[in-house]
């Protein structure tokens, strides 16, 4: 049953979007140190979000990769907006974490708010707070294909 | 820190349960006149003697606390920044809680995993140092004040009593807080599972202990750095419902002390194969007694073998009919074949995607309804007639693993903040970790399994003191209970001395029947109850 991860990879018909390959090797800045803590901060090239990583999709008719199209691709940063909303994520826009480097090689990152658990509620037809943390229960694109209703 | 010096300091006073136990304190950031510092009159409820809605917010946080204190061991303040000020919220719906870790931290003294991400809570305790740095929160709990008020969820609103009590239409506080803060205290990974990414190509120590069974594959083991091949296979094996196990030892040393046993649904006849399926949101749960029988493939006279979107012209009655997913709402459905005398219905998928869960409400729905993929689906349509269809219980397996190993929720589309980072749903008994925040958990004195994952990240068990004498014995048992509650009830109950040493010792054998501790340390929790 076990497969490995790179058999696994070379058969994976069934994933028709996928990223690749991330965007040339990361930008690193130079940032203010704090705590005489080396201060490096992530370019969004390399930020969690990944919305500027390369894109590949696999052709439905050649099963292979291939360049998506501009229609592909837009549907694809589409969904990874409307994914990081739903965690609350920030847009790419957004500031990526920094990452501290302390003198003891200990390396230290101060979390935004994306990365905070958010519990929704909403109350039922019979007066019960329906609880989750499934995002189904937001107001987002992402949420609505959570628990399909059809 | 003024805040949380005075806010610790003033419930100490009145909760004993944190004398001894790791200090968790609050860094209360609301304004006077709102959250915590709301002066509504409140009559008090359910052990919590606040006598304004802002005392009882704080009561209630503060024994939750008091409560995850005296479960983990810390050297060092865990800090937590609190606040019960508004969140987002209509009158409908809305964000009910916010919480996890402000900081991480790798490769920091004591650090078990070199190379991980660990949250700041279990990274202070680990170290024995505020890493952080003093006076700074290691996690962030905010509720939200307003829910229960006419735009924001509109009825009644939070429960604060500390019995887990809540009237009808209340939101257990007690429960929803010991969820979100063991999220803060690691119950959390830090990768996006929609796009596999992780801060600095870095894995977590929960994705050390996060495991799909299906590939053979930790989540920390891939190669991480920006080949994409790492960030592939967890967007692939975050959806792998069913595969994604925890893996820590902990966990699954304790499962059979608190799940129940596994429950299953296979097909019989001319097919013979267990099923894999997905549960519905509305209708009947399915169990022995709702779920069963032999499948007809239902007609709605449109196509036969379709979708069910229109009344079933053929006999189902008494049967469990199978419907194909797609051109209308589960919901419908459902109805279709409950009128027409279906005792049950299936859904096959109509696209590869596995056995969904089924979403929609309809009360008027009373049958019981899963989903099966388009595989099964194809398989049994092509079996029958003569398949019959058995949900069944199976006593040398738990419900909610897989080989043995505790099934995390890794529902067919990624929910992000809720994918992975909880235990599956597929659980028996409800579990505190589970997405959806059942009204049947006891927080205020179990929780489960949940103190058996800190510890495979990292966390010591703190142990039970009585009365400042340490028995050395866990305070959480391997079935979650929290003995330190046992005591507390036996000194509220005992009239004397030597009832409360009878009624601990009590409390002590029975933990000892059940396995859950040794004849030497129900020794020692009776010793430090007589005070010796």
């Amino acid at each position: 049953m076990n497969k490995s991860l790179l058999g696994f990879l070379a058969t994976a018909g069934a994933m028709v979007i996928a990223p690749v390959a991330f965007a040339d090797e990361a930008e690193i800045k130079s940032a203010t140190a704090q705590d005489n803590a080396d201060t490096v901060e992530i370019s969004k090239d390399n930020a969690p979000a990944m919305s500027n990583s390369l894109r590949a999709v696999r052709d439905e008719k050649t099963g292979k990769l291939r360049a998506p199209n501009p229609a592909e691709l837009r549907k694809m940063e589409e969904a990874d907006d409307a994914a990081s909303k739903a965690r609350g994520a920030p847009s790419a826009a957004a500031s990526a974490p920094v990452v501290k480097r302390h003198s003891d090689g200990m390396l230290s990152v101060e979390l935004g708010p994306e990365y905070l658990m958010s519990l929704e509620g909403k109350r039922n037809d019979d007066g019960v707070i329906e609880r989750s943390h499934d995002t189904e229960l937001n107001e987002t694109t992402v949420a609505d294909d959570e628990l399909p209703t059809e | 820190m003024n805040n949380y010096k005075i806010a610790a300091a003033t419930i100490a006073l009145c909760v004993s349960m944190s004398a001894g136990a790791a200090d968790i304190g609050i860094l209360n950031v609301d304004a006077p006149g709102i959250g915590f510092n709301d002066p509504t009159p409140a009559t008090p409820v359910g052990g919590n003697a606040g006598n304004t809605v802002g005392e009882q917010r704080l009561i209630a946080y503060r024994r939750a606390l008091d409560l995850w204190g005296a479960t983990l061991k810390s050297d060092v303040p865990i800090l937590v920044q609190g606040s019960f000020a508004g969140l987002n919220c209509t009158p409908t719906g809305g964000t009910l809680a916010q919480a996890g870790a402000t900081f991480i931290f790798s490769d920091f003294p004591g650090a078990p995993l070199a190379g991980h991400w660990y949250g700041s809570a279990v990274a202070d305790a680990i170290s024995g140092m505020e890493l952080a740095g003093a006076g700074l929160p290691d996690i962030v709990a905010n509720f939200n004040g307003n829910i229960g008020q006419p735009n924001c969820i509109a009825g009644p609103g939070w429960y604060y009593g500390l019995d887990n009590n809540p009237a009808t239409g209340q939101t257990d506080f007690l429960n929803v807080f010991m969820h979100e803060v063991a999220h803060g205290l690691g119950f959390q990974n830090f990768v996006n599972e929609a796009t596999g990414a992780t801060i600095q190509d870095m894995p977590d120590v929960y994705m050390a202990n996060t495991l799909d069974l299906q590939f053979g594959e930790l989540w920390n083991t891939t190669v991480f750095e920006p080949s994409g091949q790492t960030s592939l296979f967890i967007r692939i094996s975050a959806t792998n419902t069913g595969n994604v196990v925890w893996a820590g030892p902990n966990v699954s040393a304790n499962a059979a002390q608190v799940l129940g046993d596994f429950q299953g649904i296979r097909v019989i006849g001319t097919l013979n194969q267990d099923i894999v399926f997905g549960t519905a949101g509305f209708g009947a749960p399915a169990t022995p007694e709702t779920f069963g029988g032999e499948i007809v493939i239902g007609d709605d006279g449109v196509n036969v073998g379709g979708d069910g979107c229109e009344p079933l012209v053929n006999d189902v009655a008494g049967k469990v009919a199978l419907v194909d997913r797609g051109a209308c709402a589960f919901t419908v459905k459902a109805k279709n074949a409950q009128d027409a005398g279906a005792t049950a219905v299936i859904i096959a998928n109509n696209q590869a995607t596995g056995a969904i869960g089924l979403g929609g409400s309809d009360p008027t729905v009373t049958i019981a309804a899963i989903s099966v993929s388009i595989e099964d689906g194809a398989a049994i349509k092509a079996a029958s007639p003569g398949v019959s269809i058995e949900f069944y219980i199976d006593p040398t397996r738990l419900a909610g693993t897989n080989q043995n190993l505790v099934r995390l929720y890794a529902p067919a589309a990624v929910a992000l903040g809720s994918s992975i980072s909880h235990y599956d749903t597929v659980a028996t008994p409800n579990l505190l970790m589970e997405p959806f925040i059942n009204g049947d958990l006891r927080a205020s004195s179990n929780l489960d399994l949940t103190p058996a994952l800190m510890q495979d990240i990292g966390w010591n068990l703190e142990t039970l003191k009585i009365n400042s004498c340490d028995t050395g014995v866990a305070n959480a048992l391997a079935n979650g209970d929290l003995f330190s509650v046992k005591v507390e009830a036996c000194a509220a109950g005992a009239t004397n001395h030597g009832k409360f040493v009878s009624c601990v010792s009590k409390a002590a054998n029975d933990a000892k029947k059940a396995g859950l501790i040794s004849g030497q340390q129900k020794g020692a929790i009776t010793s430090c109850a007589a005070g010796n």
